[in-house]
């Protein structure tokens, strides 16, 4: 398992799953939109119930990912490991990623079901702050230049950003929302027929495996991005002392 | 399906649910070749020397 917090180890071992991965999500998002669509219609929703296994899967994903981003940070700030800054940083855009999938399927479920596209309850309203969030963090990473102090500025934010999910989980409870509560995981079971229920949970596992997936690849990307950067000041300084006078004034030793 | 009066609405959470996704796939796949890229311009340089 540590072995995998090694770059090079980690490199090789994506080479070989990456393939598996791809193919086993495709495969299970095949069989989940198939299962989706040959869903009976509800008996309220209609046709309309056919965005839930979007709209909640995405939802699940958008809390899911944030706490692996929670994971990492702590991390980063307690092993101070720079894989683990590179799974939180690699997390982020797909984080905001599946809440705009959530917030703009669960708009277009609204619209029929309730009537508007867009109301500031409470579980609406924190799912937009947590997509906000995602947005802040990334912005975070690209403004700070070190990337040490990025990475900690990034994973005490992540942190601090914690105290939505259960503000996210418990808001429909909490208080009066148009959004409907719990329905799968809750104390008595679910409430959702079966024949709704497994292509629901096909295409959480689905959503789940393209993210970890992703994951893996964006992972890679950042440890080869801060290689081309350490090799990019290698050749800046090799360049420097074969040729000082070459360099800004400011920039030599 | 297509005779719910609400399927307009069902096509176009998948089309952009689908198109988010693309998106997605298709950044992570961007971001892979230009790191690749950039890294191999850059051991070539170093493997020659320096001399660019």
């Amino acid at each position: 398992m540590w072995n995998l917090a090694n770059p090079t180890v980690f490199i090789a071992l994506t080479r070989r799953a990456l393939p598996w991965l791809a193919v086993a999500t495709a495969m299970l998002f095949a069989i989940g939109l198939w299962l989706s669509f040959a869903a009976p219609p509800d008996y309220q929703q209609g046709e309309t119930v056919r965005i839930m296994y979007l709209h909640v899967p995405a939802a699940w994903m958008s809390t899911f990912i944030y706490g692996v981003m929670a994971l990492a940070a702590l991390g980063t700030l307690v092993w101070r490991h720079p894989m683990a800054d590179a799974a939180q940083k690699a997390a982020a855009p797909l984080g905001a990623g599946f809440t705009f999938i959530c917030l703009a399927t669960g708009s277009l479920w609204g619209k029929p079901m309730w009537g508007t596209y867009w109301v500031w309850d409470a579980r609406l309203t924190s799912v937009l702050v947590l997509f906000i969030l995602y947005l802040g963090l990334i912005a975070l990473w690209r403004t700070i230049e070190d990337a040490g102090r990025a990475a900690r500025a990034a994973a005490i934010l992540t942190l601090v950003g914690c105290v939505n999910l259960p503000i996210i989980k418990f808001s429909v409870d909490w208080w009066n929302t148009l959004h409907q509560p719990a329905s799968v995981f809750r104390l008595g079971g679910p409430t959702i027929a079966p024949e709704l229920l497994w292509p629901l949970l096909i295409m959480s596992l689905a959503f789940t495996l393209l993210f970890i997936t992703l994951h893996v690849m964006a992972i890679r990307n950042e440890i080869l991005r801060r290689r081309v950067a350490r090799l990019t000041m290698m050749a800046a300084a090799r360049d420097d002392r074969l040729a000082p006078g070459l360099a800004p004034a400011g920039m030599r030793p | 399906m297509s005779d719910s009066p609400h399927w307009g609405f069902v096509a176009a959470a998948y089309a952009t649910a689908a198109l988010t996704i693309l998106g997605m796939i298709l950044a992570t796949l961007a971001d892979f070749r230009a790191q690749s890229a950039a890294l191999r311009r850059l051991e070539e340089t170093r493997g020659s020397g320096g001399e660019s």
